[in-house]
């Protein structure tokens, strides 16, 4: 028997070994950047990393992002938002930043501040923290329902995300969610490629992916925003709100914060198989945003 | 949707239930017999009710019957009550297969021979039956113990949680082989100690069963699918491609399945009967049904063929009993004509060699006996047998007759050259190869002689096997259904 196990180990030893060389020099998985918590509290990559995702190369900059770099431009714009302004399942060419940068003309300087997983409440504090560096003129926030919703921890507290607690006022302490399991599988391609396939999903009964409730929110929300009003300057944001809410909606033209809601109809603009936009879908939306953006440094002399 | 839940051999779920069982087997109750058949009842009946726990009901009063039926026919000395308790067995283990998987045939079909002439009738009488896994492969198997019982061929056994392993025993409940009280039960009643070889015979075969199913069947699976369902829209060409594959698919399918069954039962000590034994490489029909489905083939001979009266009653009623034989071996299979007319299909193809006397001339030899490459007689005979069972595989595929029909016509009546891609071939040349090399035992697929080559061979599987897992759709094992 002692043998019997022992070769079953060699030989998954083995087939581990050769499956990660393979998963190797193929690429079959993507390569993700590691986190950590910057001095202010805030979730940024570990600089100066680099990688490969859908076969584009990414880097992430000496700010802890993956984006565009450029500070104290004439006509500085920042850009802050989730994942889709992270953009690392495309080149760099198709983000936010480039297709701006490209259409508006080069005299414009772009400063991007994009991570998957970020809220509401986290974009206005990268905003505050990094705007003394940046010297931005006009702040871009993208804004998805789940950005506004994942920054309540009266809803759902989310560990690994920067909260608020409407209630107490105060804002919640993030931390990394399981960083020696998530460094380990990073490392472990063939394990992570298990991993991100399905491997290890057992097929249980179907549960309900939805998190939240639409119902009994609003007022939640509502204290949310009376917050943020209070502390935080609006007064160079443009928000370019990409999913539909209404409350929210609503909320922003209430409360004079200016906006644009992008309407999707178009499914040329999402990538296969992912629900974020391809190339054509950042092309579309920057050449939607960038009239009025012309607008506001030409109107209010930026 | 139940089926969903089922616990697939080629699943996450069954890799933690085999290790979890493996380990309990060997490792805690490896002392105490009763402790593993114990473990192997609770273990099975815990896999079958992954699926559905109502229906074990429907196994438990099987064995139950059968169990005490067992114990009684040898008490009595009357031939009348002995045969009147083993047709209490067979009737009751027929009653629950019929109601289950043919009462809606049966009704189905009564309102379509009114509607024909003229009487219409609502179909009031169909019930929403859901069918119970495995329900054809474990009632075969529990009325063979008590007809062995009866025919003075087996003893009774007392101990009723092995007779209850018996029955249930997981790495066949749900698809076979179905296996002969004769030969497990006699297992299950011994103390088993663990065989490096016969453990390393298992892994290798449960390896090349997961190879067969999850690379091969589940590749050919959807192209198959599509052609089956468009058929109206390709050519012959391609029609006839898709037979083809379905040929390999449903090959790779069951007899991956049976090997994963057969490989499974090894590590735990068992030997079960062999269910497939190369069967594309036969000479004549007769010897297809040698190596095709073995143990239904040879439980229809047994304990029906015989019955009837076999091969002893003279030319005719031979003729009749291979009919019956095949017609019953298509129904078995499912409620469906389709099924009828294969296995009729079939019953037209062997009675020729039966007239000539060649249906038992492979008996022991296999294609290529001793040579690398066939003969070209033999090369022949193997292309023109696969031809007649792909054939076969159009009305046992088809959802109805005439869409047989008219896959049959159009592969002889409309040939053009295939508008699929035709990679599928290689995986069937492919695994041709290796079936050509182990073609002597079946027992012993990949056991290459040179131990780089071997281990090289069991990764390359290994990791195809885990690429195919991962990034395809994984369909469930066709013989599910039956």
């Amino acid at each position: 028997m002692n043998n019997f196990i022992l070769k079953i180990f060699l030989y998954l030893l083995a087939t581990l070994f050769i499956s990660e060389f393979l998963i190797r020099i193929m690429k079959l998985t993507n390569e993700v950047p590691h986190r950590k918590i910057n001095p202010i509290g805030l979730q940024t990559y570990i600089s100066n990393q680099q990688g490969y995702f859908n076969n584009n190369n990414w880097k992430v900059n000496d700010f802890g992002f993956l984006g565009l770099s450029d500070i104290n431009s004439e006509n500085q714009l920042m850009i802050i938002g989730d994942s889709f302004i992270e953009n690392i399942m495309n080149p760099i060419e198709c983000n936010q930043g480039s297709n701006i940068k490209r259409i508006l003309g080069d005299k414009y300087g772009v400063f991007e501040v994009g991570r998957s997983g970020i809220t509401m409440i986290e974009s206005l504090e990268f905003m505050k923290q990094l705007s003394p560096k940046v010297n931005p003129k006009l702040v871009l926030i993208y804004l998805s329902e789940n950005d506004v919703l994942e920054s309540i921890s009266n809803i759902k507290r989310l560990k690994d995300r920067l909260q608020i607690n409407v209630r107490t006022k105060k804002i919640e302490k993030v931390i990394l969610k399981y960083p020696l399991l998530k460094k380990f599988l990073y490392e472990f391609k063939s394990l992570y490629y298990f991993y991100i396939k399905g491997g290890f999903v057992l097929k249980m009964k179907h549960e309900n992916s939805s998190n939240y409730e639409e119902t009994n929110n609003n007022h939640l929300i509502k204290s949310l925003f009376s917050i943020l009003l209070e502390n935080y300057d609006f007064s160079n944001v443009l928000f370019i709100v990409h999913s539909s809410n209404k409350f929210i909606d609503n909320l922003l033209d209430d409360y004079k914060l200016e906006n644009i809601k992008i309407k999707f109809s178009n499914s040329n603009w999402f990538m296969e198989n992912d629900s974020h936009w391809n190339c054509i879908g950042h092309r579309k939306v920057s050449e939607l945003i960038t009239e009025t953006i012309q607008n506001k440094f030409i109107n209010y002399n930026l | 949707m139940f089926v969903s839940r089922l616990m697939l051999f080629n699943s996450i779920e069954f890799l933690l239930f085999l290790a979890t069982v493996f380990i309990l087997y060997w490792f805690v109750f490896n002392k105490n017999l009763k402790c593993q058949n114990l473990l192997i009842l609770i273990g099975s009946y815990f896999f079958y009710a992954w699926w559905d726990y109502r229906f074990l009901s429907l196994i438990f009063l099987s064995t139950i019957l059968d169990y005490v039926i067992g114990l009684n026919i040898p008490k009595h000395t009357s031939q009348r009550k002995q045969k009147l308790l083993l047709w209490c067995s067979i009737l009751f283990n027929l009653g629950v297969l019929g109601f289950f998987k043919y009462y809606n045939f049966f009704i189905e079909s009564w309102i379509d021979l009114f509607n024909l002439i003229g009487y219409e009738i609502k179909s009031v009488w169909t019930l929403n039956l859901i069918l119970p896994i495995g329900i054809s492969f474990y009632t075969f198997q529990t009325m063979s113990y008590t007809i062995d019982v009866y025919r003075k061929k087996l003893k009774p056994t007392k101990d009723f949680i092995s007779f209850a392993a018996f029955v249930s025993f997981f790495p066949q409940l749900v698809a076979g082989p179905i296996e002969r009280a004769t030969n497990l039960l006699p297992q299950v009643l011994k103390k088993r100690e663990f065989n490096y070889k016969q453990g390393v015979q298992g892994l290798r075969l449960i390896l090349w069963g997961m190879f067969k199913k999850i690379v091969i069947a589940d590749s050919l699976a959807p192209i198959v699918n599509e052609i089956f369902k468009n058929h109206q829209d390709f050519g012959g060409g391609t029609i006839w491609l898709g037979v083809i594959y379905f040929a390999f698919q449903i090959y790779c399918d069951f007899s991956g399945y049976s090997d994963i069954a057969i490989g499974t039962s090894k590590i735990f000590g068992f030997e079960l009967t062999s269910n497939f034994k190369f069967p594309y490489f036969s000479r004549n029909i007769g010897e297809f049904w040698r190596r095709w489905h073995i143990s239904l083939s040879t439980w229809f001979r047994d304990y029906l063929y015989i019955l009837l009266g076999g091969s002893k009653g003279g030319r005719f009623k031979s003729v009749r009993n291979i009919f019956i034989i095949f017609l019953v071996s298509g129904y078995w299979h499912g409620a469906n004509w389709t099924f009828i007319f294969w296995g009729l299909f079939h019953s037209i193809l062997f009675i020729p060699s039966f007239f000539f006397n060649t249906n038992r001339k492979y008996l022991r030899s296999v294609a290529g006996e001793n040579r690398i490459f066939p003969s070209f007689r033999e090369l022949f005979q193997m292309g023109s047998t696969f031809f007649l069972v792909t054939i076969g595989w159009v009305f046992f595929r088809s959802s109805d007759l005439i869409s047989s029909m008219n896959i049959l016509i159009k592969m002889f009546m409309e040939l053009k050259s295939p508008e699929i891609k035709s990679t599928g071939l290689y995986l069937i040349a492919f695994l041709l190869i290796f079936d050509w090399i182990f073609k002597h035992n079946e027992r012993e697929v990949l056991n290459f002689k040179n131990t780089l080559l071997r281990w090289i061979i069991y990764i390359f599987l290994f990791l195809s096997i885990a690429y195919n897992y991962l990034n395809y759709s994984i369909e469930e094992f066709i013989y599910f259904q039956f």
